[in-house]
């Protein structure tokens, strides 16, 4: 499924993962959060190598998986619960962020009664919360309609430069991918390989207006390009 | 708006019954979860008025015909006279409706219990499962009539014979549904939990039972509409008090207006312990009824 992939994420960074749908994303993320072992290769986490992963990381899936029999507080607790954290200390840890991440307010709301905007941001409040340095994101607005996606990308970006940890970002949108990345991983289909790694030239904070510059339609075509090569074009989503 | 920091009770230390209103008092802020109940208990009784009619033109039908002069009482009362021998037996039939009642939240228990310990040790292990469930399935197969003499010879004429006839019949829907509703947990949500550092003891406690529990209470409506039954039924086959102990006698001096008497007891019971275990359910489960589902009632 995956070959020959190396792959970085510095302290504080925001790198994307963009490839066509199939070439094994979502099962890099998986052996990264330590799901799976890959089999053969390491990784270093902290700079250990092959170390246990699990509730180490922080972990984003497409869905936004609340339990809907929690409030949206306990929900956001859920991964410090489960590392042990007291209940009482981790909400204290979760009222403080769900201030930053706008959801004020919203802390005893059922997962039912909040927008998919509110869900995505109280998942992620989970993920970060749980995480720590590293948070890998999988296809996280994907589902979303593409206004609450833009608003959220923003949203995101806020949060990230706030926080400073690292984030591991996997898309198949290329204009999503530039947007927030530093740097832009491409991935080819099946097996996945990586293609091509670029750095994103463009200052922050970030516009969508940003994607039309010249200099990014270059990187844009390559990406394009590299994603493309033994596939077929129409597997990759180019959004506008 | 409160926050869970300003609870002064930790919830973990709380008795048991504080815990639980607390939970209930979380569950929905203020008076909207009261206006929800208020709600459901409205729909229900819109819901009464069409049953109310349809048991009435029944009864309508059975009194005209039943009072016909060809009809012998003996064969076929009417339900007035069922009525009557209801009344004058009242004292006699609460008595007896008792002991069945006992039998029955017993029996009912005891299935609950093994019921869910069946379900989640095959939930656990695959090579548990293939060992057991062929088991349950075969205990199913058995005709609970020819088997309800034997267990009255070997568990007694009182209580112990009955509950396990009413575990028997009862305990098999509650393993099947909770067993589902365990397997049908999101793969993606294991995935999530796994990657937080959770094990399986910690996933199932904390995501895949709650998630189980609309399945489970499936099972649960299913078993309690069979417990009276069963109990009805152990109590036939050989006892000494009991409505089907009851039954059984009136039916033998051929009081058949008292036998239809206790039936409409039996009945009645059954119907309240469904709609005691619906109510349950309501309290239980906020979340799943107010996602926008339907009751089932």
């Amino acid at each position: 499924m995956l070959s020959d992939i190396t792959l970085s994420v510095a302290a504080g960074e925001f790198v994307t993962l963009v490839g066509p749908s199939g070439c094994g994303k979502s099962t890099l993320l998986s052996i990264i959060a330590g799901l799976e072992e890959p089999s053969s290769g390491s990784i270093t986490l902290n700079g250990q190598v092959n170390i246990r992963r699990l509730g180490q990381v922080g972990y984003m899936p497409q869905r936004d998986l609340l339990l809907p029999w929690r409030s949206a507080l306990d929900n956001a607790i859920a991964g410090l619960e489960i590392q042990g954290v007291s209940r009482r200390a981790a909400r204290r840890q979760a009222q403080a962020l769900f201030a930053e991440f706008g959801l004020a307010g919203f802390s005893q709301s059922y997962p039912f009664e909040l927008s998919g905007g509110m869900r995505q941001r109280v998942a992620f409040a989970r993920t970060v919360l749980a995480g720590g340095k590293l948070v890998l994101l999988d296809e996280p607005f994907g589902a979303l309609d593409a206004l609450t996606r833009a608003a959220l990308q923003r949203w995101l970006l806020g949060i990230w430069e706030q926080l400073g940890m690292a984030c591991l970002f996997v898309t198949h949108d290329i204009d999503e991918a530039l947007l927030l990345a530093d740097r832009v991983y491409g991935l080819s289909p099946r097996p996945g390989q990586v293609r091509i790694e670029r750095r994103v030239p463009l200052p922050r904070p970030r516009t969508p207006a940003m994607l039309l510059q010249s200099e990014l339609l270059e990187v844009k075509r390559e990406l394009a390009g590299a994603l493309a090569e033994g596939g077929s074009l129409n597997e990759v989503r180019q959004g506008t | 708006m409160k926050t869970k920091e300003a609870d002064p009770v930790p919830d973990l230390l709380a008795p048991k019954e504080h815990r639980q209103t607390a939970a209930l008092r979380r569950a929905q802020p203020d008076g909207k979860r009261a206006a929800a109940l208020l709600g459901w208990l409205r729909q229900i009784g819109s819901r009464a008025v069409p049953a109310l009619v349809g048991f009435g033109a029944v009864i309508a039908v059975w009194q005209w015909y039943a009072a016909q002069p060809s009809i012998d009482p003996q064969l076929l009362p009417t339900p007035v006279a069922v009525w009557r021998d209801l009344a004058a037996e009242r004292g006699l039939l609460w008595q007896q409706t008792l002991v069945t009642l006992e039998e029955t939240l017993v029996g009912f228990g005891a299935a609950l219990a093994a019921g869910i310990f069946f379900a989640t040790v095959i939930d656990f292990s695959p090579w548990l499962r293939r060992a057991i469930y062929p088991l349950l399935v075969t205990s199913q197969t058995i005709p609970i009539i020819t088997l309800a003499p034997l267990l009255v010879l070997w568990f007694g004429f009182g209580l112990a014979s009955k509950v396990v006839v009413i575990a028997l019949i009862c305990f098999f829907p509650i393993v099947v549904a909770l067993a589902d509703g365990l397997r049908s947990t999101d793969p993606e949500l294991v995935k999530l939990y796994r990657t937080f550092g959770a094990g399986r003891l910690r996933l199932y406690w904390s995501v895949r039972l709650p998630g189980a529990l609309p399945a489970l209470f499936s099972g649960i409506r299913i078993a309690v509409s069979y417990s009276v039954i069963g109990a009805i039924f152990g109590e036939y086959v050989g006892a000494s008090a009991g409505l089907g102990y009851f039954i059984e006698l009136k039916q033998h001096s051929f009081a058949t207006a008292a036998e239809m008497a206790a039936i409409l007891v039996t009945a009645a019971l059954s119907i309240m312990l469904f709609l005691l275990v619906a109510l349950i359910e309501r309290l239980a489960l906020p979340w799943y009824y107010q996602e926008g589902r339907q009751d089932s009632l």
